[in-house]
Order: C-alpha cells, then sequence, then structure tokens
C-alpha cells in the first residue's frame, strides 16, 4: 500500500499532497462540489495511507 | 478533425495563503466540473510552475467524474417511468369505456324497442321509466346516503 493522503468522494479516489490539512481538502472539495459545503469525513486508515472518506451530510427537516 | 473532442470548462482555484514561518505558501486546486480535483500546494515563488503543472494534469488524465449513489438514484427518480404494460392497460381501459359506451347506446337502442337485460337494464328503465329497475338505481345510492347519515350522527 503505498503512504500518503488520499481523498475518497462516490466512485472516486485522488491522491493529495502531504502539505495540505483536512480543513484546506473541506475547503477545496466545497467549491468543486457544492453539496460537500457541510461534508461528512470518514478517517481510514489503509496501512501507511490516510484515505478521507467525503459524503454528503444529511440535510435536517424543516 | 478535431470536431470529435469536447472542450470543457476547467476551473482553478489559487489560494494565497498568509506568510508562516517566513514563508507564503499557495493552495492550487482545479478539475473540470463535476469531476475530483486535482490539489496542490507550495511556495508562492513557484505559483506559476505549479499552475503550469497542474494545467498540463487536467489536460492529459482521464475524466474523474465523480458518480455518487444518492445522487445517482435521486436522478432516476426524476424520470418519469412510463411502462409498455401502463400503456396498454390505458389503452384497454379506454377501449374498455368505448366498448361500454357503445353498450349503452345499444342498450337504449333495444330499451326504446322493449329488449334488454342485466346492467343494462338500468339505463333501459332510465330511458324507459319502468318501475323495477328504477329500484335498482335506488338501492345502488343507498349505501353511500346511509353512510353520511351515520358518520354526521357519530359526531
Amino acid at each position: 500500500m503505498t503512504s500518503g493522503k488520499f481523498v475518497k468522494y462516490g466512485d472516486k479516489k485522488m491522491p493529495v499532497e502531504d502539505g495540505l490539512t483536512l480543513d484546506q481538502i473541506k475547503a477545496i472539495m466545497a467549491r468543486h462540489f457544492p453539496e460537500l459545503a457541510n461534508p461528512r469525513v470518514e478517517t481510514r486508515k489503509e496501512g501507511e495511507a490516510t484515505v478521507y472518506v467525503f459524503s454528503k451530510q444529511a440535510g435536517q427537516k424543516g | 478533425m478535431s470536431d470529435d473532442v469536447v472542450e470543457r470548462v476547467i476551473t482553478i482555484t489559487v489560494d494565497i495563503l498568509p506568510i508562516k514561518d517566513g514563508k507564503r505558501v499557495v493552495m492550487m486546486a482545479g478539475a473540470p466540473a463535476g469531476e475530483m480535483p486535482e490539489m496542490m500546494v507550495g511556495t508562492f515563488p513557484a505559483m506559476h510552475a505549479m499552475l503550469d503543472q497542474l494545467w498540463m494534469t487536467l489536460r492529459t488524465r482521464k475524466p474523474q467524474v465523480v458518480k455518487v449513489k444518492g445522487q445517482k438514484d435521486e436522478a432516476e427518480k426524476d424520470v418519469p417511468e412510463i411502462s409498455v404494460e401502463a400503456e396498454l392497460a390505458g389503452d384497454a381501459a379506454n377501449s374498455d369505456m368505448d366498448k361500454a359506451g357503445a353498450g349503452a347506446a345499444d342498450s337504449v337502442a333495444a330499451g326504446a324497442g322493449g329488449g334488454g337485460d342485466g346492467a343494462q337494464a338500468g339505463v333501459e328503465a332510465a330511458t324507459s321509466g319502468g318501475s323495477d329497475p328504477g329500484v335498482e338505481v335506488e338501492l345502488a345510492g343507498t349505501p353511500a346516503v346511509d353512510g353520511d347519515d351515520q358518520e354526521v350522527g357519530d359526531d
């Protein structure tokens, strides 16, 4: 397994540079995917790699 | 020719962060709409080189269109489903209505002649003014009236 950071959203997984923080990644993802303005992020460890799994937060009723 | 190549808008954003530890950091991301963005980070002096690199990466990479399961389902729900069976059922219903209308017309015509039986007798009664079929028509409307009375009584 390769080391480093990855971002996963839907069926796509992309590597990101180590210099980027999770908050910065969130900001970038929100710009490209408006539905991820308030995302749910699950951090998974896959061997040496860290995978941030983005998903759309369920909206509130009302 | 190059007519087959579809040019898409590529959005690249550059964030120039405040100086930290004597270095100004630049954060860059870009992708065509709906695709996973390429993300880069570097120093301010390297910004133009990063931009070139990002541009070339986006031009040469395979499309990374994101498919989210929930969104796909929603998109499918928006599409109205008209099945062949439904269309056939609709045609059959129209056909039955046409037949019923024709039957009623026949019945009225027959009633005028004094013939006809079964359900068509009601139509005959309405048109010819017979006594027994008229009772049938009253009975058909009675349960609904009784139910309404009971509901009013319960209140």
